[in-house]
């Protein structure tokens, strides 16, 4: 084994050397700080670093005390704020709110968590009555930025109700001063012209699924009667096409599409990419399939390895690089998370990588029949027969009730990464999240065991390799791009 | 380095003997459970100043070469300590204050908040001094 030179510990300065979490990356050391700085040191650096012996002759000191990791003269105000900013959520109450208007839905996808109800099935519908307490909830919060997501099933099923929601919601925004936003995720088989004007007209945005070509896409995503790919493609490109056109003072988020990895899917990365770019789509957000909500001889055919996915997921980031390096505008999402948080200290408001995470304190979900969870995992753990997620529901309980349930306090000690053992140290803790609902189901218990998790290890893998590629000036613009040119997503 | 660390392996196992006046136990505890992935991991402790880590392959796991990685971890978590605990004070009053600040007293929180102090303190007591003054 190969000696390590820095095994002098006894001389660590105590008065020089700030708190911070390492890990060595290829032959360099990166370092992180509790407000999310990061620095890259070489190993020569980081013992004098280590042992206080930094001269402020070297410009490494400047950049270490710049960024909080050297003690002398440290800016604690700008440190506080930079907490602060990173930490702001926490007393906001919930913002994302998740309207399931329908299980029933027209697709039969291989990887569906959704426990789709057939087309018919109209019991499986709101009612005005559930989606109007469903509203007086959501504005019963604390919250000044209020966004509504429709849901199923396949939403556009109940298109009635989403009439309904919208209008009643936006009176309550206007007559409370609220920032409303609303989001429809659909799989747009069952848009019209009419519709599409509909949601333009009340900057309804819209978010769809494609898992990439035809042949794959439809594979993943079969349509009950008819061509999927085709009916996403079309409807997609309509409604780009409408969303482009500006109107005074509204801010117009163009349609989005969500790639959701089949193990079929890891066999065409490049194919994926190209896909969407064919079709004028310059965002990919790329995710990992959550592993519960479908049978297990289902699960045998279509889920995957934490390493598998992995591969699958860098081969498509790099790809998307050099894409990029060819003056090729495309971005994927997941990466741009991250990247928000490591290059501007900014919550893209992915609640997944948050701690705590935001299941009953950023996000709530409110079922078809007024149950309400602690956000969208824990209602899909309801459709399996497991209700533990379950915070209330819209004819019995009140706003302070939800929020002031066990569960949801449960589920927010579970995910704050300073109290699980792994996630304390890691050098990633500033950037990162867990979901104790993914840790329930797959590993039966909230706090996870992260050495074993799979969501560790890809969230790592991820991150690491961001890192590594920061390293090349060329790939840290490219990646400034993505996070500036999306600030708020 | 064999001073304070011996190590014993066989096919499925590898034993670590350590010196406690070098790496604190939390330390040794953590970096055990790094590798619980793929390893079971038993600590005793054999006299007043050394550990025996026993690292026992878990089925149908794959045997490692972890002898290195075991070393840097400790290093790691070893260091990792003494970070924290050299940082603890200036940690908690950074963390602190910047909690305090992220509270948002925007016009709606200030109702809901202003709703709650009046039932749990109808003398006004928690009302800010700045706020009591400067509405008379």
């Amino acid at each position: 084994m190969k000696k390590n030179k820095n095994n002098s510990l006894k001389k660590i300065a105590k008065n020089k050397v700030s708190d911070f979490r390492y890990k060595k990356i290829g032959r360099k050391y990166l370092l992180t700080n509790l407000y999310g700085a990061y620095i890259f040191l070489t190993e020569k650096e980081f013992n004098i670093f280590l042992e206080g012996a930094l001269s402020e002759k070297d410009t490494i000191y400047w950049e270490l005390q710049r960024l909080g990791f050297i003690k002398d003269n440290i800016d604690f105000e700008n440190i506080i704020e930079k907490c602060r900013v990173k930490n702001k959520s926490l007393n906001q109450g919930p913002s994302l709110h998740i309207m399931v208007v329908t299980l029933r839905c027209n697709h039969n996808c291989v990887y569906c968590h959704a426990s789709a109800q057939n087309a018919n099935k109209s019991e499986y519908d709101m009612s005005k009555n559930t989606a109007k307490k469903s509203i007086d909830l959501i504005f019963d919060g604390p919250s000044k930025n209020i966004a509504i997501e429709f849901q199923g099933g396949e939403p556009m099923l109940n298109w009635e109700i989403i009439q309904y929601t919208v209008e009643y919601s936006k009176k309550k925004a206007k007559k409370n001063d609220i920032n409303l936003e609303l989001r429809l995720i659909s799989n747009l088989s069952l848009m019209t012209d009419e519709k599409l004007k509909y949601c333009y007209d009340n900057e309804i945005g819209i978010s769809t699924s494609l898992d990439g070509p035809e042949f794959l896409h439809n594979k993943n995503r079969t349509l009950t009667r008819g061509n999927s790919h085709k009916k996403t493609v079309e409807w997609f490109k309509k409604a780009t096409k409408l969303y482009k056109v500006s109107r005074d003072e509204v801010e117009n988020f163009l349609p989005g599409a969500i790639l959701t990895v089949s193990k079929e899917s890891l066999k065409y990365p490049k194919e994926i990419v190209d896909e969407y770019i064919s079709h004028g789509i310059n965002t990919i957000f790329i995710r990992h399939l959550n592993p519960y909500g479908f049978a297990e001889n289902a699960k045998e055919k279509i889920y995957y390895t934490a390493d598998d996915y992995i591969k699958f997921y860098l081969k498509a980031l790099d790809y998307i690089i050099e894409l990029n390096k060819k003056g090729i505008e495309m971005k994927e999402m997941m990466a741009s998370f991250m990247l928000m948080k490591i290059l501007l200290n900014e919550d893209p408001n992915y609640l997944e990588l948050r701690s705590p995470c935001g299941a009953g304190i950023g996000q709530i979900a409110y079922n078809y029949n007024g149950d309400v969870y602690t956000c969208d995992e824990g209602r899909l753990l309801s459709e399996m027969g497991d209700d533990s997620f379950k915070i209330g529901n819209v004819f019995e309980n009140k706003y302070e009730d939800l929020v002031d349930n066990d569960v949801v306090k449960s589920v927010c000690s579970a995910s704050c990464l300073d109290a699980i053992p792994h996630c304390s140290d890691c050098v990633f803790n500033p950037y990162c999240g867990v979901c104790p609902i993914y840790n329930y189901s797959v590993q039966g218990n909230l706090f996870g065991q992260m050495p074993s998790n799979d969501r560790c290890k890809i969230n790592m893998a991820i991150f690491e390799h961001l890192f590594k590629r920061m390293e090349d000036e060329e790939v840290k613009a490219i990646f400034y791009n993505w996070v500036i040119s999306d600030y708020s997503v | 380095m064999k001073d304070f660390i011996t190590i014993k392996k066989t096919k499925k196992n590898i034993e670590f003997s350590i010196d406690l006046n070098v790496y604190e136990l939390d330390s040794i505890k953590k970096t055990c459970f790094v590798f619980t992935d793929n390893y079971h991991a038993f600590i005793k402790k054999r006299g007043k100043k050394t550990v025996l880590v026993q690292m026992m392959l878990k089925e149908n796991c794959k045997a490692k070469e972890i002898a290195g990685e075991f070393y840097d971890e400790l290093l790691s978590n070893d260091l990792r300590k003494q970070v924290i605990k050299n940082n603890k004070n200036v940690r908690e009053i950074i963390l602190s204050r910047a909690l305090y600040s992220a509270i948002d007293f925007g016009d709606k929180g200030k109702k809901k908040k202003k709703a709650k102090i009046d039932n749990d303190d109808p003398l006004g007591i928690m009302t800010p001094w700045e706020e009591k003054y400067e509405k008379k």
